[in-house]
């Protein structure tokens, strides 16, 4: 094992907030790829520890096991955070396998009005803007957040429990007019789990 | 949002019986056991306007999404009850309508089902903790400060602050005044942005101090930090 594995575990250890990939190449002063083979190994090597490598798009964070929650809660008692509606949670699904998407997109889908859901996440810091899309207006498009992951206990957007894509229109194969119908609504591509770099915010 | 109370009410919602047309479509045909690729709409019209019938006061925008649909299924209907013709433009528009209104309503359940699974993740209440927030910064990796979010929070506050007032006292700010007086009150300590936009005597004031809180800030003179969600919003010497 480098030391650079458990150099990176020194320094989210330490750190006061999830680093992204490129903060850790700067401060390591190391190509991506070493970077990426060292967070691996850490992964790895905390296996049968208290403690996980969790992973949002370039950002990285270490966190309590998601099935060590009870121990945890009785131990410090952190801040209960209010029950999300079945409407937050369409959004959220919506935004966390669509990301980036627009809000236009999100009420498409729904087939209602979804800004007050949005900012309803927004405000709980589960989604966030993280981008703008080309289209007429530019519109603010949203994905999700490191808090997202913490929220359900995740390791990163791969572990997402798997959506049943059978059941998704675009997987029907012997469907009529078929085309017509899949350009108005055209299946999600399940992209962001393989995304690397989240789409740079507008600063 | 041109109408900020409907918009509000949508929030307090929290348990509606339908969120939207879509929605009671697809639970109606979930109902009959019907399947969405098989089934014809307007078989569902019956039971779509038996339940629109049933629906409390909502808000008329809201409203007039569930009628829009319910008169698109009355018109499919009354194509299919007279066979035969040739289906003139629109109503082949509207046969192509209802194949799309099902693709969406697949789509939509499936996300529906996705919905399902997060909050059943959710419910198993197996959060991850990340640490704790300390005074400890990774070297020089200081993450940008968010300027925007300044400003959200100073606009929230800024309500609270009386206006000007209608006579004129003949009190006037300036940055410069305001750098020093920011200055001077650095030196004793961080203070809570909040309370120094709270102690100005009206909104013109309460703007030029934040200017200068902005131009500390921008001078790198100052950083602004914030502990957690919703927390106190600290400013304090570099």
């Amino acid at each position: 094992m480098s030391i650079l594995a458990p150099a990176i575990e020194a320094i989210l250890f330490s750190s006061n907030r999830p680093l992204r990939v490129r903060e850790l190449q700067q401060v390591t002063d190391t190509d991506r790829h070493t970077i990426e083979q060292a967070l691996e190994e850490l992964r790895e090597s905390l296996t049968h520890r208290g403690l996980m490598l969790q992973r949002h798009h370039d950002q990285v964070q270490l966190v309590t096991r998601p099935e060590l929650a009870g121990y945890v809660r009785r131990a410090l008692r952190p801040e209960v955070t209010g029950r999300l509606s079945t409407a937050a949670y369409e959004t959220l699904a919506i935004v966390a396998y669509q990301q980036p998407v627009s809000r236009a997109k999100i009420e498409e889908i729904r087939g209602v009005n979804s800004d007050g859901v949005v900012s309803n996440l927004e405000l709980r810091d589960l989604v966030k803007e993280v981008g703008r899309g080309t289209g007429p207006g530019q519109p603010r498009l949203y994905g999700t957040t490191i808090r997202f992951l913490q929220m359900l206990g995740l390791e990163s957007l791969e572990d997402l429990p798997f959506p049943d894509t059978q059941r998704l229109p675009d997987q029907e194969p012997d469907r009529e007019e078929g085309e017509a119908a899949a350009e108005a609504a055209p299946a999600p591509e399940h992209q962001a789990a393989a995304e690397e770099e989240a789409p740079s915010p507008s600063a | 949002m041109e109408q900020p109370g409907a918009a509000r009410s949508r929030l307090e919602i929290t348990t509606p019986v339908f969120e939207g047309p879509l929605e009671l479509l697809l639970v109606l045909a979930e109902r009959e056991e019907l399947d969405i690729f098989q089934v014809s709409l307007a078989s569902l019209t019956e039971a779509y306007l038996a339940e629109i019938a049933a629906l409390d006061e909502r808000d008329p925008v809201e409203m007039a999404e569930f009628l829009w649909l319910a008169a698109r299924l009355l018109l499919l209907k009354s194509i299919r009850l007279l066979p035969g013709e040739e289906p003139d433009d629109e109503e082949a528009d509207l046969l192509g309508w209802e194949e799309d209104v099902r693709t969406r309503l697949l789509e939509y359940r499936a996300y529906k089902e996705m919905a399902e699974k997060l909050m059943e993740r959710a419910a198993a209440d197996e959060q991850s903790y990340p640490p704790p927030v300390r005074q400890v910064d990774v070297e020089g990796q200081e993450e940008p400060i968010q300027v925007a979010a300044l400003v959200k929070a100073f606009q929230a506050v800024l309500a609270r602050v009386p206006p000007r007032p209608l006579v004129y006292v003949g009190t006037r700010w300036t940055v410069e005044d305001k750098l020093a007086y920011l200055h001077q009150r650095i030196e004793k300590g961080a203070f809570d942005l909040v309370d120094v936009i709270l102690e100005c005597a009206d909104r013109l004031e309460a703007v030029i101090t934040f200017v200068a809180v902005l131009e500390m800030l921008r001078r790198s003179e100052i950083r602004v930090r914030q502990e957690q969600n919703f927390g106190r919003i600290l400013v304090e010497a570099r």
